[in-house]
């Protein structure tokens, strides 16, 4: 199996820099993207992947709405955060959620962000996904050599 | 060593913002660029105190540093302006913890940046009126003929599709995993009288239970009322619901009981009332209409109709017994990642067997020529010919020794001599032990 990735379309760098470290000590892959229209292409690779793409549904531009349900059709195992940066009324964003979620995202995500959100999003997703492709749970990461087994020692040599 | 004028005065004259918030929770110090920033009067933010509760001010609620970095940990946060609901413009912070010789933290320095340009005030956008032409086009891919096959056992599943979709009770789709129950919540919503609003799909695979809450309860979240009235939700399906805590089932079961609930469709392996992980009335009340979603081995004879659906790609005609000889534990997931894989190695050419995974392969071989009958074994001969067998060594690892050997064979001395006799085993310093 190849390495998992994370693919990240995003505004700004503000989220990829969030999940930098998370995905380095789990060795994810991070892709950056700036364009909506590539993260298809990115997802034709056999490796389990989550894509957090950022979109704001007030923009003059129009929506690419369309995309979330390509998207979401095409690579039905690669699950899809939208996440919502845009100041929408409190009152719009119940219908906003559930359109979006309709069209086959995973998880909508409103600010503010959080560094644990974002690691929990991303590595629950992903564990799923490996488990999908592979049948099991993702390898654990490596044990931390500065922890303290506290089950070590007084009972070997006994 | 620099005293601590010295970096006073550095991070005075710097152009980033920098604060220093102490152990005791409270500001300690900040620079001009950070008084330009966020518009603040040190003189009277001297002392502050920063928390994340209520009781604190906007701002001191907005420069608390995360528990992570309490903990000892670098942290980034973005997080809007403590006068705005959300951004842009975004503060970017940055908190360093300073931990002291002997470990205790002494304090964290905060740098703050900003992100993004303050929009005019304007009235708040509404949603894009296209936003209904997305639905209704993603909507579309969704129909029975997603799922009518050829097979007797594809007939009889589209059937019970069909009338789940006609109703409003429950339904809770049964099938292995892989099976397409994700695609027959989809076509029994889309096809069913909730077609009209949202199909929000809450998967515990993956999505931790806060998370979920969040999304379907909390701040915008998808089940709140509408300006329309009501919500936008017109199907909750909830795959395997088991894996919920069972306060949150709980939860759900309340929501879902009010009258303007949306409709539920529920998924599982197992069916509901033999899920221990349930709550009494969750399985009671939405297993209404359970449905077994048919695994792709129950449907050999629609794999020409799967393949169809998953790839344009043509298929040799030696290839159909290879597919039919593997029983696809992964069900159509498996399926459709095999077919997907073998197209792109056969290139231009028909899919052929030797485009198929080897374990394919070997498994039609397997079942073209199988074994022949295995010889009966009597199992009380073979249980003598082990205990023989252990006799043996025993007595040779102790030289004849019968007293040793019985000791490592952890049986009486008179019992082993006995067996020993039975046997006829000779010796092992060539006379008897």
């Amino acid at each position: 199996m190849k390495y998992p990735q994370v693919v990240m379309c995003t505004l700004d760098d503000a989220l990829p820099n969030m999940l930098r470290g998370f995905l380095h000590d789990h060795r994810w892959l991070l892709t950056e993207l700036r364009q909506p229209d590539a993260i298809a292409a990115q997802l034709k690779s056999p490796r389990p992947g989550v894509v957090f793409w950022q979109l704001d549904p007030t923009a003059d531009s129009p929506v690419p709405l369309g995309l979330v349900g390509e998207l979401s059709r095409e690579f039905p195992d690669a699950p899809l955060v939208v996440v919502s940066d845009a100041k929408l009324p409190v009152e719009d964003r119940p219908a906003w959620t559930a359109t979006v979620l309709d069209l086959g995202a995973k998880y909508v995500l409103f600010p503010p962000f959080t560094r644990l959100v974002l690691e929990d999003l991303a590595g629950g997703l992903m564990a799923a996904a490996i488990e999908r492709l592979t049948g099991g749970p993702p390898e654990p990461l490596p044990a931390d050599p500065e922890a303290i087994d506290l089950a070590e020692g007084g009972l070997a040599d006994d | 060593m620099a005293s601590a004028k010295s970096w006073r005065s550095f991070f005075h004259a710097s152009a980033t913002a920098v604060f220093v918030v102490g152990a005791s929770r409270r500001l300690r110090y900040a620079n001009p660029a950070w008084e330009l920033l966020t518009g603040g009067d040190w003189s009277k933010l001297r002392g502050l105190r920063l928390s994340a509760f209520r009781s604190a001010t906007p701002l001191g609620q907005t420069l608390m540093p995360p528990p992570e970095v309490w903990a000892g940990e670098t942290a980034r946060v973005r997080r809007a302006p403590p006068d705005a609901a959300a951004g842009p413009p975004w503060w970017d912070f940055t908190f360093v913890p300073l931990p002291g010789p002997d470990g205790k933290l002494l304090g964290v320095v905060g740098f703050l940046t900003q992100a993004g340009e303050r929009a005019t005030r304007r009235t708040p956008a509404k949603l894009p009126a296209d936003i209904a032409a997305a639905q209704a086009d993603h909507a579309r891919h969704y129909g029975f003929e997603l799922l009518t096959g050829t097979s007797t056992a594809g007939e009889r599943f589209v059937n019970l599709v069909r009338v789940a979709a006609s109703t409003i009770a429950p339904v809770w789709l049964v099938g292995e995993r892989g099976s397409g129950k994700t695609l027959t919540a989809r076509v029994v919503h889309h096809q069913g009288p909730t077609r009209g609003k949202a199909f929000v799909a809450a998967d515990a695979h993956g999505v931790q239970p806060y998370l979920l809450d969040a999304m379907l309860f909390g701040k915008g979240g998808a089940t709140l009322p509408t300006p329309q009235g009501g919500s936008a939700v017109g199907t909750l399906y909830l795959h395997d619901p088991g894996l919920l805590p069972r306060d949150f089932q709980g939860k759900l079961a309340d929501y879902l009981s009010k009258s303007a609930a949306p409709r539920v469709v529920c998924a599982s392996v197992v069916p509901p009332h033999a899920d221990a992980r349930l709550i009494d009335n969750f399985a009671t009340r939405f297993g209404v209409l359970e449905v077994r979603v048919p695994s792709l081995r129950g449907r050999l004879d629609d794999l020409p109709w799967f393949t169809e659906r998953v790839t344009p790609h043509p298929v040799a005609d030696a290839t159909w017994p290879v597919l039919a000889a593997h029983d696809w534990p992964g069900n159509l997931r498996e399926f459709a990642d095999t077919l997907r894989t073998a197209a792109v190695r056969a290139g231009e050419l028909p899919i052929a067997p030797e485009h198929l995974p080897r374990v394919l392969r070997e498994r039609h071989l397997l079942a073209a020529n199988p074994l022949p009958q295995a010889r009966t074994m009597a199992l009380a001969a073979v249980l003598e010919a082990v205990e023989r067998r252990m006799i043996e060594d025993a007595l040779l690892a102790c030289r004849g020794n019968a007293t040793a050997a019985a000791k490592r064979l952890d049986m009486p001395r008179a019992t082993l001599l006995r067996r020993v006799e039975a046997f006829r085993i000779p010796a092992a310093d060539g006379g008897t032990p």
